[in-house]
């Protein structure tokens, strides 16, 4: 049998991680809360060292933003939006690297994102494959060879 | 368009056979959610657990349906026995559609997965933040049996979801056929979901020291692990089976060479049984100690062999060539046709080839099968009529012996007359496949029987057409078959030879003596692409009279 594409592959990959990101406005929860915290009746308090990256998640929801403004951005390149056809951006490996990987990282501080996160690092790290092998995405609309459709 | 698409779509799903599947599946999985958020709501026991309201009886009804979905999965797969039931069962449901009902449980579960997973993070931070119970969230997650085993099979179901797409099924089969063994660790998590006895009304989980390690009086889950365990054992014991049988004496006996490169294989495995129309799964170690291709038996069961032609396509496949020594490169210089001048001569046979001779000696070779449906049936219809599409003619090979054994034998059944028609798009690649027609052309002797029709559907240049039309006229034989009957150009109009056909068998004259008073059984036999398969079944129940009965049948290859 033939080769594996591994682009196309994590382009599923990416879609996936990109779905299972929005979910984190709803029980805002800062997920590292319990390093330096204490439990009490109503629930985990956290401790003062985690206090800013708290805030940014449950009374500005800035890192689920984040994941999620990342999440849509990794839809429109990877099923592509009709003004990202083939252009630079859409076709480059290494911006899906970077941006999958700061999404990792980003979702890792959320409670809802946790798992999310994981399948970005994932994601990001087959299309670091992709590179490595040499690989470039197919222009959409020319012969056989364009994205397959989900 | 795209609205009239939908609604064909919808009409198609609301008819029928499709609209009771429908109504029994989807209707099942809402009736056992249903059920399952029911249970929790009203169990006084778990009245603690109650108080977190809905996510908890989402979670639980989610959770009944998974543990249904968990124990289909591996049911369709159990291959064997599913050979074993399937005659008594092919009223009830196609069995040979197994893979597509795998894949109907795969999307449910997918999507209860969503919903019951979603519950259980809202479950979870409730439970800390009203502290129902004296823990936090990332501990139920990740540190208790329940969440940890949730999140490994949600990582798990990640990779296989995304390797199982047909894109990447196509492009390359091992990453699907490896990343699916996944489901060894997904099916241990989802048996040992509930080991960590979140479902309790105990403060504390009641772990004891006996199997299955915690207190049925206190954890009050499903205990559906029971019930679903029993298609994990089954189909752990079928691949233990698999490989036991594999590895039984099987020796290759011959190999051929065809022309393009087709190799033949015919091997001896006194433990083998099989029928025509069948398939195996075919191990070398020599090239891969673990990639199992399917191939279609060719040789039929009353040959004292089993055969398999092979294509030299892909890796494995053109790394058997090398292996046996029977590479595309000595094909096509002893035996391609045509050969460079483009002469549209005689067509060249097979070749020999002695694999000892490369100095590695015989590779070993392990089958497992046969597996898939036999063709038995073409026995109990009147006229069977036989139609493959492209590299879909494969099984034919087999029924065709085997309906030509039957018929030197006396044992035809109900059989009178075979219709066998094949479309494809250029002659070269099948070369072997016409050697076989030939061969039961030529062996016929009663004119009538066997009826065979060759469409060339590929586009030809004028030059092509002026060489085939000048070789055509008075010959003997058709210039590319090499049959008596001549090859026909584009596409078979299905519905015009079900027409002719059903208007020949009600006159009298396609079926000489035939009692007008009973129901004639026309047996349709399909192998090729699915969509021209549910095309050919239209065209075919469209002409269905009241003298004629007809059945479709779609062979998997």
């Amino acid at each position: 049998m033939g080769k594996l594409i591994w682009n196309q592959w994590g382009r599923l990959l990416a879609i996936t991680s990109a779905v299972s990101s929005f979910w984190a406005y709803f029980f805002r929860k800062f997920f590292w809360d319990m390093v330096g915290g204490t439990l009490g009746p109503a629930g985990l308090v956290p401790g003062k060292n985690t206090q800013p990256l708290v805030n940014l998640v449950v009374l500005f929801p800035l890192l689920q933003t984040f994941t999620m403004v990342l999440g849509l951005f990794a839809l429109a390149l990877e099923m592509p939006l009709p003004i990202l056809v083939n252009t630079a951006v859409h076709r480059s490996i290494l911006l899906r690297i970077i941006i999958y990987f700061m999404a990792g990282s980003v979702g890792i501080m959320v409670y809802q994102t946790v798992d999310c996160a994981i399948y970005f690092i994932i994601t990001s790290a087959v299309y670091a494959v992709a590179l490595l092998k040499g690989e470039t995405i197919s222009v959409i609309g020319e012969g056989r060879d364009g994205v397959v459709s989900v | 368009m795209r609205a009239q698409e939908l609604v064909e779509k919808a009409k198609v799903e609301l008819t029928g056979k499709r609209l009771i599947w429908n109504v029994l599946w989807y209707g099942s999985h809402l009736a056992i959610f249903a059920y399952g958020w029911h249970s929790q709501q009203n169990n006084a026991k778990l009245a603690a657990l109650n108080g977190l309201r809905f996510s908890v009886w989402i979670s639980r009804g989610a959770g009944l349906v998974l543990a249904f979905d968990g124990g289909l999965i591996l049911v369709p797969m159990l291959r064997n026995i599913l050979k074993l039931i399937r005659p008594r069962l092919m009223w009830l449901f196609p069995a040979d559609e197994n893979i597509w009902f795998h894949r109907q449980v795969a999307y449910q579960m997918v999507f209860w997965t969503m919903v019951h997973t979603t519950a259980h993070y809202v479950n979870f931070i409730n439970v800390e933040r009203t502290q129902v119970r004296k823990q936090t969230a990332w501990e139920i997650h990740y540190a208790q049996p329940g969440g940890l085993t949730g999140h490994v099979m949600l990582l798990i179901m990640f990779l296989m979801y995304t390797t199982a797409h047909k894109s990447i099924r196509k492009q390359c089969f091992e990453v699907f056929w490896y990343t699916h063994h996944l489901a060894f660790f997904f099916m241990i998590g989802l048996y040992t979901h509930a080991t960590g006895c979140f479902v309790r009304n105990s403060v504390d989980p009641d772990y004891i020291s006996s199997f299955p390690f915690y207190s049925t009086e206190h954890c009050l889950g499903y205990q559906s692990w029971r019930f679903t365990i029993w298609a994990g054992i089954l189909y752990f014991g079928e691949r233990v089976y698999r490989v036991i049988r594999s590895r039984r004496k099987t020796d290759i006996s011959k190999v051929l060479l065809h022309p393009s490169g087709v190799m033949e294989i015919r091997f001896l495995k006194p433990s083998f049984k099989y029928k025509a129309g069948q398939w195996l799964f075919l191990n070398v170690p020599d090239i891969s100690r673990f990639q199992w291709h399917p191939f279609t038996i060719s040789s039929a069961p009353e040959d004292p062999y089993v055969s398999v032609h092979i294509r030299q396509v892909g890796d494995f496949t053109l790394s058997l060539g090398d292996r046996l020594g029977a590479t595309k490169g000595i094909a096509s210089e002893t035996l391609d046709y045509p050969d460079e001048k483009g002469d549209y001569g005689r067509r060249k046979d097979y070749i020999e080839i002695n694999p000892k001779a490369l100095g590695n000696g015989m590779p070993v070779l392990r089958i497992d099968g046969p597996f898939g449906a036999p063709a038995e049936d073409v026995f109990n219809s009147e006229v069977a009529v036989l139609i493959a599409a492209g590299i879909g003619v494969t099984p034919f090979a087999s029924i065709l012996k085997h309906i030509w054994y039957a018929q030197r034998s006396g044992q035809l059944g109900a059989l009178r007359r075979v219709e066998f028609i094949w479309s494809c798009r250029d002659t070269g690649t099948f070369g072997w496949f016409q050697t076989l027609l030939e061969e039961l052309e030529a062996s016929q002797s009663d004119p009538d029987f066997l009826r065979i029709s060759v469409y060339l559907t590929q586009k030809m240049d004028s030059d092509t057409v002026q060489n085939i039309t000048i070789n055509d006229v008075g010959a003997e034989y058709d210039p590319l078959t090499l049959l008596q009957s001549r090859t026909l150009f584009g596409r078979p109009n299905y519905k015009q030879i079900f027409n002719s056909l059903i208007s020949g068998i009600e006159s009298g004259s396609y079926l000489p003596g035939r009692e007008a008073t009973l129901k004639t059984r026309l047996g349709i036999y399909f192998c090729g692409p699915s969509a021209l398969a549910s095309t050919i079944k239209k065209d075919a129940f469209a002409v269905r009279t009241r003298s004629v009965d007809i059945k479709f049948f779609k062979e998997h290859f």
